[in-house]
């Protein structure tokens, strides 16, 4: 386990595969720049942890064990696993796994590989850390039907479960709840997806994948527009888009409170699908030809489909295949197993230069400058000179602000009468981090 | 000491003996075990039992281009053979469908990594050239369902791979002038396929190799079924010579009353062979 000095945004999103995203997920230049997306699509070198619970080997094989263990769920018989299944890409290969009411879920299981890069978690991304995620399904009537403090209880009942506790964590050797979660997460950080045939391509070798595939890397990154939500080394933006599926679903809308956010989802990773269909929130989609058709001709329209979604898209059957070509050299050639990364403790957005400023902008999905000093009483204008809706939010400390849908051209002024430490996201894109610090007004100046 | 047969020509079949141990030798490697997560040891995911067949590894490290059941046939012309190899990934599928329904997971496994790991390889440049999409990876997928024991999974999976297999056979058949006579054709390259399954099944009268067994089920029946998509035809062109097809099929069937094997071998492997040289004079009737 290494920890690595505090990073700069630039540096961290870089680490999290996000340095396009913070460029501006733009389809490319033209014509295609091979170099340019080998640095787009490279993997990291290590998996991320928060600060709050490092990567440890007993506290990995705890939470492998609790991912297993049927106690956690309110009549004993489901677990993690049963609809995470590992011979399943951690998915269930249908598209909404039956409820303990005997219907169905109402959202695909999502298939858990490189959980640990996350800025939200779940389909709505209403899960602030992986941690609070791992509570969900537990304690969701309708999955696991589990009561933690109960299955806490029991577990500390059981005397082979307290050591293993003991071991994971030294510092605190208890069945807790906090704990319990602790470990399920960081177990589901070890599920790094391996190196594919696209990642040899990325690595210099021009013969990983064929002519047809790189034809799809080409529609991918250029006339498709694939890369403008699926970018980095995950292939995800972490941003959430309507794409156009129908359905009555919200999604995104319902935890941000938002009607410009209704029926977005977060944009799924392309790493590993092969053994993960079928596709999107609803697993409406049986195949890959399917998700291509859909983007092709069947998007919905509605005044809430994401800005970053193509539209009317002429691709040929041939050019069809390709991208699909192209698409299965994301995910390895047999069924996946983790892949061993070293785990290094990484903030995003902390410490970055901050400049005073009271104007920021939010081009190519951006807060510019990132970090900025305020005065107490001074006012913040955020002007959205992108193309794209935004939702500024800022929660705590002792100031709650949503700036309802921001669209482009809009622009908010926040005022700030007390000093701190701030941070604003956009909450359709949760990359959006930026930093403010407001300090005391000094007598000098506060003097007329 | 195990034998294979040789077609030497039309209803002509010549025994050939290797010693066990250079077939030993060829076996496909195990598949190595998928890590599990971290912290459950290793689970050993792919059981494949082998077919005591000849089977060389291609050079991207798949079976299948050898001796093993995609590799039979390799002379044949491009439609034929791809033909051939789609009805014996349906064979396989169609039995260990019939074990999957049975709840017996562990014994249809092999069936669904076969199509993939002996056959596919054998059919890539056929794909190829008829224009038809890659569907490895979705036998790949299927299979994986089967190792979980995960019946909705399988269903879908299955579901997946009957379409891809149907759009190949369509765009085979598109080829074909002749479809009915294409038809039979295919039907008697894959019996003959199965006869050699069930040479390998029977041992000292009795059933020694379940797995061998039931691939020459899956064969028969996927085969029972496929000439049944041209009965009407066949009928109109020579009403004589469709009767003894279906009879001679029935006949073939009878030799698998169910698939677990009887205790008593209903044929020998030399009966299964003239079942099969009788269907394959018939074939001629269409030509």
């Amino acid at each position: 386990m290494e920890r690595a000095k505090t990073p700069r945004l630039v540096q961290a999103a870089a680490g999290l595969g996000l340095v396009t995203v913070l460029g501006g997920a733009k389809a490319g230049p033209d014509p295609f720049d091979a170099a340019h997306w080998r640095q787009v699509f490279a993997r990291p070198d290590h998996a991320p942890m928060p600060d709050g619970n490092p990567t440890t080997p007993d506290k990995v094989a705890l939470g492998a064990k609790l991912f297993d263990d049927p106690r956690l769920s309110g009549d004993g018989t489901v677990a993690c696993s049963t609809c995470h299944q590992a011979e399943l890409s951690f998915t269930d290969g249908v598209p909404r796994h039956g409820g303990l009411d005997g219907q169905p879920l109402d959202r695909r299981t999502p298939p858990l590989w490189n959980m640990a890069w996350g800025l939200s978690w779940f389909w709505d991304g209403r899960a602030a850390s992986l941690e609070d995620q791992a509570a969900g399904p537990i304690e969701n009537k309708r999955e696991m039907a589990g009561d933690l403090a109960g299955a806490v209880r029991t577990l500390a009942a059981d005397t082979e479960t307290v050591r293993s506790f003991a071991r994971a964590f030294p510092e605190d050797p208890a069945v807790t709840r906090s704990n319990l979660l602790k470990a399920l997460a960081a177990f589901e950080r070890t599920l790094v997806s391996p190196e594919t045939r696209f990642d040899r391509w990325v690595k210099g070798d021009d013969e990983a994948i064929d002519s047809d595939e790189k034809a799809g890397l080409r529609l991918f990154v250029g006339k498709a527009g694939c890369v403008s939500c699926h970018t980095g080394w995950r292939f995800t933006d972490e941003a959430f888009h309507d794409v156009g599926l129908p359905g009555q679903d919200q999604g995104r809308g319902v935890v941000l409170g938002l009607k410009a956010a209704d029926n977005a989802f977060k944009t799924p990773s392309l790493r590993e699908r092969v053994w993960t269909a079928p596709y999107m929130h609803d697993g409406s989609l049986a195949t890959f030809e399917d998700v291509v058709d859909h983007y092709a001709e069947r998007v919905v329209e509605r005044p809430t489909l994401s800005a970053d979604l193509p539209r009317r898209i002429a691709l040929s059957p041939k050019e069809r295949a390709q991208l699909v070509a192209f698409l299965n050299t994301l995910s390895s050639e047999d069924p996946p197993r983790p892949a061993s990364l070293p785990a290094r403790t990484m903030v995003l957005g902390a410490d970055v230069p901050a400049i005073a400023a009271t104007t920021v902008g939010q081009k190519d999905r951006r807060f510019t400058p990132g970090a900025i000093l305020l005065k107490v009483g001074q006012a913040l204008k955020i002007v959205n000179d992108d193309t794209r809706t935004h939702n500024v939010r800022i929660d705590g400390p002792g100031l709650s602000v949503s700036s309802d849908a921001q669209n482009p051209g809009d622009a908010i002024t926040i005022g700030f009468d007390q000093p701190g430490q701030f941070q604003a996201i956009c909450g359709i894109h949760p990359d959006m981090r930026l930093a403010v610090t407001v300090e005391p007004m000094t007598k000098a100046a506060a003097q007329p | 000491m195990k034998r294979r047969k040789i077609w030497a020509n039309l209803g002509t079949a010549v025994l050939m003996t290797t010693p066990a141990a250079t077939q030993a030798g060829m076996l496909p490697a195990q598949p190595a075990g998928i890590e599990a997560p971290a912290g459950q040891g290793t689970i050993h995911l792919a059981q494949h039992q082998g077919h005591g067949k000849a089977v060389k590894a291609a050079p991207d490290g798949e079976g299948g281009e050898g001796g093993g059941e995609g590799g039979g046939g390799a002379q044949l012309p491009a439609g034929l053979h791809l033909a051939r190899g789609i009805e014996m990934i349906r064979g396989h599928l169609i039995v260990g469908g019939e074990l999957v329904e049975a709840g017996r997971w562990a014994d249809a496994l092999p069936h669904f990594l076969h199509p993939e790991e002996e056959i596919y390889g054998s059919l890539r440049d056929d794909l190829k050239a008829f224009g038809i999409g890659p569907f490895q990876t979705a036998l790949k997928s299927l299979s994986q369902t089967v190792k979980a024991k995960n019946k909705e999974a399988y269903a879908r999976a299955r579901a997946t791979v009957e379409e891809r297999l149907a759009a190949a056979e369509s765009a085979v058949l598109a080829k074909e002038e002749n479809k009915s006579y294409f038809v039979l054709e295919a039907a008697l390259e894959t019996l003959q396929q199965a006869a050699d399954e069930y040479e390998e099944a029977v041992e000292k009268g009795r059933i020694a190799n379940v797995v061998e067994y039931q691939d020459a089920r899956g064969f028969v029946f996927e085969i029972d079924r496929l000439v049944g998509t041209v009965a009407d035809a066949l009928a109109a062109k020579n009403a004589d010579a469709a009767k003894a097809i279906r009879a001679g099929l029935d006949d073939l069937k009878a030799t698998f009353p169910a698939v677990t094997p009887p205790q008593k071998p209903a044929k020998d492997a030399s009966q299964f062979l003239a079942s099969v040289a009788k269907f394959e004079l018939q074939v001629g009737n269409f030509r």
